[in-house]
């Protein structure tokens, strides 16, 4: 059995290549060694590719529930603006929408991965906007008994949602701490100086803010 | 001691099976995600993509979105099999070079 001097090197060119030993075998067919600090680097390569695949697929899905957030409150506060009167429950309808649509999300996600698929399934999104939406609730209906002003509402439950959005952004990436910390001052600017415009910039912060950070996430998905 | 993949150990091509392993087994990826993720050129990942394609471990769809053509990749259930058990004799190879506690 000989071992060849020299690292066996790919054919194509332009490519870095870990190093490998040529070893032959008794019956001449040709085996290879690879060295233990080549398997290290090698496998935290694979590491590197499987974290950056990882995240762009959390890139897609909060591209897609940001689409999908940025429909239903543009349509929720113009919906105000034109109807008051029936805005309030119309309000109910969308939230509801908005439920069943991650949930759709979520599944098709599934779907697609279900099997062969050695990626994790992340539950702490949904976990951690589910646990800010009962805490926002409670805290809602304690202080308003249910009663409380549509504008005060209003500027409420998005900031429940953005701060939702901030505590993904630890692990997920900076700009949802961006994002959710931008449209919760221009929410509390809506909610301070915008008198009769309220319904309208509301629809412009926050649909418009989720429509771009959707555009963003689907350009780093496409990118990553 | 499984046997060292000598086509997949290459390094780019040793990213693409790593990022094409963790998509399902119906799962496809755009050609330019894909070259994003193992950062390679264009010219580049073809020529990787050619190889693992004749070895049975990727496969290469041609379509149309439109009227631009689109590259989709996907693993085969052979690629990811050989992908793990290359993976598998690269952990092997570290385990036994350490020393014996």
């Amino acid at each position: 059995m000989t071992v060849a001097a020299f690292p066996a090197l790919c054919a194509l060119p332009g490519t870095g290549t870990f190093v490998v030993g040529s070893t032959h075998s008794p019956n001449g067919r040709a085996m290879s060694q690879i060295d233990p600090d080549s398997a290290i680097h090698a496998l935290s390569d694979i590491a590197r590719v499987e974290r950056r695949a990882i995240e762009a697929s959390h890139f897609a899905d909060a591209a897609s529930s940001c689409f999908l957030w940025a429909a239903l409150t543009t349509f929720g506060y113009l919906f105000h603006q034109f109807d008051p009167a029936d805005g309030r429950w119309a309000w109910g309808v969308i939230n509801i929408a908005g439920v069943v649509g991650m949930a759709a999300l979520g599944f098709r996600s599934r779907l697609k991965r279900r099997s062969g698929s050695s990626l994790p399934i992340d539950h702490r999104p949904s976990m951690v906007q589910g646990a800010a939406l009962v805490f926002g609730s409670v805290w809602y209906l304690l202080l308003t008994h249910g009663g409380g002003e549509y504008r005060v509402s209003a500027t409420y439950f998005p900031t429940i949602f953005m701060f939702g959005m901030i505590v993904m952004g630890l692990w997920i990436g900076r700009f949802l701490i961006i994002t959710g910390v931008v449209v919760t001052f221009l929410v509390l600017a809506v909610f301070l100086w915008s008198g009769p415009w309220f319904d309208y910039l509301m629809a412009l912060c926050v649909g418009g803010v989720l429509a771009a950070a959707g555009f963003w996430f689907r350009r780093m998905d496409t990118k990553a | 001691m499984t046997g060292h993949n000598e086509i997949i150990h290459q390094s780019i091509r040793l990213r693409i099976m790593a990022a094409l392993n963790i998509m399902g087994a119906d799962e496809t990826i755009v050609f330019s995600k894909l070259k994003g993720l193992v950062e390679a050129t264009d010219g580049n990942l073809g020529a990787h993509l050619d190889a693992l394609e004749r070895a049975g471990y990727v496969a290469i769809q041609k379509l149309f979105e439109g009227k631009r053509p689109q590259t989709r990749v996907k693993a085969t259930p052979a690629g990811k099999r050989a992908f793990a058990e290359h993976v598998a004799y690269l952990r092997e190879i570290i385990d036994t070079s350490l020393p014996p506690k």
